[in-house]
């Protein structure tokens, strides 16, 4: 098996590496890379566990090939608020959306880059965008909730930070 | 770890089709999410992947001033669904996409992609199906155009040939023309809310003038070895009042047309009740959307 | 304790310990460990049902590039037989025979995943076919192939008291009807895996994903043939467990492979590896008699219950045995006549799975209940208030009910709660509510069940509480935290908590059985006594650290041979309704409603307590509508996520949670157990949501479109 360079942007961080050919995004993330937070749960695209942000969208890792991403930019979920939690992270452990916490990175992630297209989303929305986020503890409640008010939480960042702007001389 | 031995990104069409030329058993990769688990699960061989991705041009989306629209093949689902045009002009293919995979699926998965996997239940074959869609082909021997109904043989086979790729679908306008008023629905049929592969694909689209039907298409999905028209179906509508019986008529010669399979989703009886069924809901839903036809 | 006293930290929601280290993708599983010269282990699995296997040739595999070792059941230096409650007839490796599809009978250890693979395809392993059953009905028909040496009948209990024909004889009503449930997956989203570590000291380490520690360690030792103390088995953060994560296989193959290398090796099983061999929910036939008077009291019961046990025995005795106890459900039924038995088949081994051999009975006793109501034109819970158990009545193994349980307080509560509920359905959805009424045992069946702990005053005056059990996911080690801050008179983050390490903590047995809050809390509430008058006889003198150890026994007992005897400290009792809406044209069901009431005593963290009813209950819709691992000749047909369906987020409806706290639990603080409660109720109110709904009465589970179309066209 060929082997290829990637180079891409990990969390903020430029990396080179060389792996095989047939390599996963996501086997090159927790193998190559140490970076475990992100799960494997199925292999094809099912669950939602291994999901990150490619150029800031979650896609499922498990179904993007190392190779594929080179020139690109991925965010893991050990990338997300790295001065402390990101707000997304904050309302999941407020609201007692974890339980196991093997869905939380993914789960987590698609909140992240679904809340970044729709920042004012409804509950059908964004239940529908977490349709392949499988939890097999919580029974989604206390998800749904946590993104709903990740959401206000973003939206009023959003609008201090707009005042401070529009405050400054 | 996929079973692949070499990865290529050529910057260029005709420079992807001399690498699809030069490797036997090489395949075209876009999205990846539904060859990358064809490879693993189906025992799909593939020693080389030429990824599409790098070609210019093969990303756009836009409305000719016919009112027709053509798509790249490398659109991704995700910006089908947000797009304007496909929203007022191929509403049915915008249901679709909205069902296709989940979230993340359908950020990776692309239109192109999603036609050459050639799954008898593709999400957005019917729709496309259904507005008389056409497959734009470039290949070692030129470019071709194919009628989409054409473009599917069998599950996952489709008329490429060696080294082709598909760069784009148009879809002639529907405008709603003088005395006529189009419209249409998109139905799946799946056990749960979201991430079904279809049980059952239905999309209707009907053209109403003068309290008659002018124009039916009904397209059908997973419920024969590729997605097709139900041209009786359609013949069974047009020129007539769309009133409960011509309704029926149409959806039990829909029920006809399909020539489904016992699999592990369902029975091939369930899915052949299920295309009456629903075409019938597909057409009820569609005339009172687009108004009882009974004045004209 | 006779009145609900007001406390500190028992009923706050605080946050649990983890819930930021999960949330930051910091939690470590086994999957994502890694330790220096590691090598990662394949399984060869059995492509047949029942097979002799004549040889097994590694000679290929060996010769492959980065291929370490080959193990096969010669390898194996103990004993090859493992098993869960002392019943030891699953071997680790294949030596003989195999029993399932997917049965290990080599392990390919290697330098890298890649390696591993080609290794597992160049073992050759000859099979001689044997003929196979699949289904109890063949297992016990003359002259079927026995697949184990004692034949295929793997368990049989049976409960009687009264009369039952005497019943039959007064009865106004007669109502008999024959339920079968189905085969489900946990799906828990972690796979199985372990990774094994030998120690300098000549110890092996075993990280597992795993509902217990302390058998584990048991078992390895036998295998490895050395003792017990030479192998130290830790949990990592459990993804999941529901009860599925017995994993003797898996930890038993990483430390075999580490014994045999030397070096740390892994074993983490793929998504259709989990799907193949893990345990699954035992599949019912039961057939049901209920001898009805005018007035709807029960007079008698009779149950004949028959559970596919599959390869192994696993779990099945304890299983089918709390099922019969459960047979009847929360009523009072003075002449019964139970019998269940487990029957081994070439299917894939059943074993626990949340409710453990209950929702099975739940959805027969609460259809038959609604079908009595109907013939009676009785309202489902005047039915159900007439014949409940209430205090000084008797369960069907005579034991007395306690004063002070809450069922009918959670039935009468359910009726206020649905008599403002909207039902009215629409066009071409027909709607109703359907319910669930049940009681469930709280720890283990029939055994005086034991809870330990172990406490330390730290040099900086906090606390370290040391329990066996391990924290699956639900919030174990939180719950714990919170009775032993309560019981020690300290604030909320005084105490930590170390857990299912056999080096460092007691045995305190599974994460299982509804029974670490009642059973554990107990020792937990007994250790914080002795700590606390062990501090007060100090009186505030330093010192070195104090250690405390406590066991809590319960006062259960085993049943005689007509199944009598008081086999739970504490029931936990609850209803559930679910409103379902069918579409007519399609035959799908959709649970757009659930309200759930239940009797836990008291609650000791408000949100832990909702998140376990909420997830419970839609692994109870999941498992009447959609769910269910498809076999043809054992083997599964539907291995992954996209045709094993599990509810998605936009399946979930909207649940209601409301508790009836209640005095009469011997748990810490009066608390009951909840996890598998969550579970029991739920497919048979579905299942009565849609006779109401539709008038037609489902007796097989799952209640899929095409069988609820078919039942509609009629």
């Amino acid at each position: 098996m060929d082997e290829v360079t990637v180079r891409v942007t990990v969390n903020g961080e430029a990396r080179a590496v060389r792996v095989p050919v047939g390599m996963s995004l996501l086997e090159m993330l927790r193998e190559v890379l140490g970076l475990t937070g992100t799960k494997y749960g199925c292999g094809a695209g099912d669950c939602g566990a291994c999901t990150v942000l490619l150029d800031g969208k979650p896609v499922n890792s498990c179904l993007v090939l190392a190779a594929e991403v080179d020139g690109h930019v991925v965010t893991t979920i050990e990338g997300l608020g790295k001065a402390g939690l990101h707000p997304v992270q904050e309302a999941f452990v407020r609201h007692g959306a974890i339980q196991c916490g093997f869905c939380s990175p993914g789960m987590i992630m698609t909140a992240v880059g679904f809340l970044a297209e729709n920042p004012h989303p409804s509950e059908a929305e964004v239940r529908a965008a977490l349709a392949g986020n499988l939890c097999r503890c919580t029974g989604y409640a206390k998800i749904v909730q946590a993104v709903l008010e990740a959401s206000r939480q973003l939206a009023s960042l959003e609008h201090r930070r707009d005042a401070i702007r529009g405050g400054t001389p | 770890m996929y079973p692949v031995s070499r990865y290529l990104r050529p910057g260029s069409l005709q420079e992807a089709i001399a690498l699809l030329q030069e490797y036997p058993g090489s395949r075209p990769i876009a999205g990846g999410t539904d060859l990358l688990v064809a490879l693993k699960e189906k025992g799909v061989h593939c020693d080389t992947l030429v990824d599409l991705k790098g070609i210019p041009g093969l990303g756009h989306l836009r409305e000719s001033e016919d009112g027709s629209v053509e798509m790249g093949a490398l659109v991704t689902i995700a910006e089908l669904l947000k797009s304007p045009v496909i929203r007022q002009r191929l509403p049915l293919l915008a249901s679709a996409a909205s069902l296709l995979g989940s979230y993340q699926v359908r950020q990776r998965a692309t239109l192109g992609g999603n036609l050459c996997n050639a799954s008898p239940a593709a999400e957005t074959a019917c729709p496309l199906l259904a507005m008389d869609a056409r497959v734009r082909l470039v290949g070692p021997r030129g470019e071709r155009v194919l009628r989409l109904a054409d473009f599917f043989r069998a599950p996952g086979q489709t008329a490429l040939e060696r080294a082709e790729v598909l760069v784009g679908v148009e879809c002639p306008g529907v405008a709603d023309r003088e005395g006529a008023r189009y419209g249409g629905m998109y139905l799946k049929l799946g056990p749960r809310q979201a991430m079904d592969i279809a049980v059952v694909n239905v999309a209707v689209w009907l053209g109403v003038a003068g309290g008659r039907c002018v124009d039916a298409r009904i397209a059908l999905g997973a419920v024969g070895p590729v997605p097709f028209r139900a041209r009786d179906a359609e013949e069974a509508l047009v020129g007539r009042p769309l009133d409960a019986e011509t309704i029926e008529r149409a959806a039990v010669a829909a029920q006809q047309a399909a020539r489904p399979i016992d699999d592990i989703r369902a029975s091939a009886w369930y899915r052949r009740e299920m295309v009456r069924n629903l075409v019938t809901r597909a057409l009820s839903g569609t005339v009172a959307k687009v108004g009882r036809p009974d004045r004209g | 304790m006779s009145e609900q006293f007001p406390l500190a930290v028992v009923g706050r929601s605080v946050e649990r310990f983890d819930a930021r280290d999960k949330a930051c993708g910091k939690a470590v599983y086994v999957a994502d460990l890694h330790f220096p010269g590691m090598l990662l282990a394949r399984p060869v699995r059995s492509p047949h049902a029942h097979a002799r296997v004549a040889a097994v040739m590694v000679e290929e595999a060996l010769a492959t590039p980065g291929v370490v070792a080959v193990l096969t059941a010669r390898d194996v230096p103990g004993s090859n037989l493992v098993g869960s409650r002392g019943v030891r007839d699953q071997p680790v490796l294949a030596g003989e025979k195999v029993r399932f599809v997917g049965e290990p009978v080599a392990l390919v250890v290697a330098e890298t995943p890649a390696a591993a693979e080609s290794g597992v395809a160049r073992v050759r392993v000859a099979y001689e076919q044997l003929p196979a059953v699949f289904s109890p009905e063949e297992a016990l028909a003359p002259g079927a192939p026995q697949l184990a040496e004692g034949g295929n009948l793997c368990y049989h209990g049976r409960i009687k008291r009264g009369d039952f024909q005497r019943a039959l004889r007064e009865a106004a009503l007669v109502v008999t009807n024959v339920y079968r449930t189905h085969l489900v997956d946990h799906a828990f989203l972690e796979p199985h895996g372990a990774v094994a570590v030998p120690e300098p000291d000549g110890r092996v380490c075993v990280w597992v994903t795993a509902k217990t520690v302390h058998p584990l360690q048991e078992e390895i030792a036998r295998v490895l043939d050395c003792p017990k103390e030479r192998v130290r088995v830790v949990a990592a953060a459990v993804g999941g467990s529901f009860g599925g994560k017995p994993d003797i296989q898996c930890a038993c193959l990483a430390a075999l492979a580490a014994a045999k290398t030397g070096r740390p090796v892994k074993v983490v099983y793929t998504r259709e590896e989990c799907f193949q061999t893990s345990t699954k929910r035992h599949p019912y036939v039961m057939q049901y008699t209920h001898a009805v008077s005018g007035d709807g009291r029960l007079l008698g019961v009779k149950v004949d219950l028959v559970a596919d046990a599959g390869a192994y025995t696993g779990e099945s005795r304890a299983v089918v045995g709390r099922g019969i106890i459960h047979s009847v459900g929360p009523y009072y039924v003075p002449n019964v006549e139970v019998e269940g038995r487990a029957v081994f088949t070439n299917n894939p081994v059943s074993g626990a799975m949340r409710g453990y051999g209950v929702p099975q009975v739940v959805f027969a006793h609460e259809s038959q209940m609604d079908a009595v109501a109907h013939e009676l034109g009785l309202d489902p819970i005047e039915l159900r208030l007439r014949n409940i158990l209430r205090p000084g009545l008797t369960t069907i193994t005579g034991q007395a009910i306690p004063e002070g349980v809450g069922l009918e307080a959670s039935l009468l509560r359910m009726r206020e709660i649905l008599a403002r509920e909207a039902s009215a359905g629409c066009g071409e959805e027909l709607t109703a509510w359907g319910l669930g009424c049940f009681h469930y045992g709280n720890g283990r069946t029939a055994v005086e069940d034991v809870g330990r702990c172990r406490l330390r005053q730290e040099v900086d005056g906090s606390f370290t509480l040391f329990v066996g059990v391990p924290d699956v996911g639900q919030g174990s080690n939180t719950i714990l935290a919170q009775i032993a801050c309560e019981e020690l008179g300290v604030p909320w983050g005084t105490v930590r908590v170390v857990s299912a390490d056999t080096a460092q903590t007691l045995e305190s047995g599974p994460a299982s059985a509804t029974r670490v809050t009642v059973v554990v809390g107990r020792a937990v509430v007994d250790v914080c006594r002795r700590m606390r008058e062990l501090l007060a006889g100090k009186g505030g003198e330093t010192g070195p650290p104090l250690e405390v150890v406590a066991e809590f026994r319960t006062d259960a007992t085993a049943l005689d041979e007509n199944g009598q005897g008081n086999p739970y400290s504490t029931y936990t009792y609850g209803v559930q309704a679910a409103r379902v809406r069918v579409d007519r044209l399609t035959g799908r069901v959709r649970v757009d409603r659930l309200l759930a009431v239940y009797d836990v005593g008291r609650v000791v963290n408000r949100i832990l307590f909702e998140g376990q009813v909420e997830g419970g209950a839609l692994t109870g819709i999941g498992y009447a509508l959609h769910e269910g691992v498809q076999c043809s000749e054992g083997r599964v047909l539907n291995p992954n996520f996209h045709t094993y369906l599990l509810p998605t987020c936009p399946d979930a409806p909207p649940v209601l949670v409301e508790v009836v706290e209640t005095t009469d639990g011997v748990g810490p603080f009066g608390a009951k157990g909840i996890g598998e409660p969550a579970t029991c109720p739920t497919a048979a109110a579905v299942a009565n949501g849609l006779f109401r709904a539709t008038g037609v009465r489902f007796r097989e589970l799952p209640l899929t479109m095409e069988k609820v179309y078919r039942a509609l066209r009629g």
